[in-house]
């Protein structure tokens, strides 16, 4: 499952896996669009659409 | 085109730049009239004579010294180190002399310098004679440090290595002298000295390599294939200076990266390319950047080789465990 060329350090890669959160899906709000773990923090707080 | 081994290939490379530069001197331990100890400069001795190809006497301290008079008399000494196990006696010619002239001299001289030294294991060897020492050189800034892995990048490479002004460090592997064939172009050709080569492209993880490692990683990418992990190979090629962006270009494509060599963890070139690639390139890993290499303790005893040295196994393991993390 790749993700690139999405910019996330490891840390983030690894909390997106395990929560199940697509990184390509994401937007990312951090420098150069960078996908930060708080990004994936929002989507999980989304209510899920399917 | 014809057929040949890395071994041919190098004297073939040799003896185009004898030829076509009698500035360019062969000399060592009995590289003349024996033809060296593993045929590198067979025959060399009669096509040129002697002032060109001559044996010295057995000091490796001597022959590094006699390459920094002759460079700065004008001439491109391309002196042999019989096994680069021997590199210590001659380490301050090779790092305090040949890779500091330049700089020292304000650029007033140039080091025109091939330093030729067979290394590498898996051929049980004597002690001494199969260490993998390319990392003490790839530590000293003003050398080049070159390590081929196949026939036609040892021609190319070495070709290169002579012509080059700056020293070279150019080191041959045992195991690959005469392990395969490969066409070679007959005429002379060169291969950049800054540039790594993509040998097998994949994009699930990136295995760097060089030497005959380049070879285990291969074989290991051909059985990760069959169960679906498609491996891309890197072959450094030129240890020092490293092509950053061929590496950094393939582990951002993969997002993973499995780095092998055959020298100890604490020694080789591993450790700077982990540096490199976590310093460049952190942002497109997608598992912690994984090191296939030897324990850290002396170069074993020959009968012990096989336990110690990495091969196509210990590659394949790590890049499950990288793929899967």
């Amino acid at each position: 499952d790749h993700s690139l060329p999405v910019l996330a350090m490891p840390s983030v890669r690894k909390f997106a896996r395990e929560n199940g959160v697509e990184l390509a899906k994401i937007k990312g709000t951090g420098r150069h669009g960078q996908v930060t773990k708080a990004d994936i923090e929002q989507a999980l707080s989304l209510p899920q659409d399917a | 085109m014809a057929k040949t081994t890395m071994i041919k290939a190098i004297t073939q490379a040799l003896e185009d730049e004898l030829k076509r530069d009698k500035n360019v001197l062969v000399f060592g331990e009995d590289v003349g009239r024996n033809g060296g100890v593993f045929r590198a400069t067979d025959g060399l001795q009669d096509k040129v004579g002697e002032d060109q190809v001559f044996d010295t006497p057995l000091a490796e301290s001597g022959i590094g010294g006699l390459a920094v008079g002759l460079a700065l008399t004008g001439f491109r000494p391309v002196p042999e180190i019989q096994f680069f196990g021997f590199v210590f006696e001659v380490m301050d010619e090779i790092a305090a002399q040949i890779a500091r002239t330049r700089f020292r001299l304000g650029g007033t001289r140039k080091m025109p310098v091939t330093i030729r030294a067979p290394f590498g294991g898996g051929v049980h060897t004597p002690e001494l004679h199969s260490d993998s020492l390319e990392g003490l050189m790839a530590q000293t800034p003003g050398l080049k440090v070159v390590i081929p892995s196949d026939p036609y990048d040892a021609k190319g490479l070495l070709t290169a290595a002579i012509r080059s002004d700056d020293p070279v460090v150019f080191l041959e592997h045992m195991k690959l002298y005469r392990s395969f064939k490969q066409e070679v172009p007959d005429e002379a050709y060169t291969v950049a000295l800054d540039k790594a080569a993509i040998k097998r492209e994949g994009k699930d993880v990136t295995i760097i390599s060089y030497g005959y490692m380049v070879h285990e990683s291969l074989l290991a990418a051909d059985e990760l294939a069959k169960e679906g992990i498609e491996a891309e190979v890197v072959d450094l090629r030129t240890v020092s200076p490293l092509d950053e962006e061929t590496i950094l270009g393939s582990v951002k494509r993969t997002g993973r990266v499995v780095l092998v060599q055959e020298a100890q963890r604490q020694a080789g070139i591993n450790s700077q390319v982990a540096a490199l690639i976590a310093e460049k390139v952190i942002l497109s890993l997608e598992a912690p950047i994984a090191r296939v290499d030897a324990p850290d303790t002396p170069y074993p005893f020959s009968d012990a080789e096989t336990i110690w040295l990495p091969n196509k196994q210990d590659i394949i393991e790590k890049v499950k465990e990288t793929v899967n993390f």
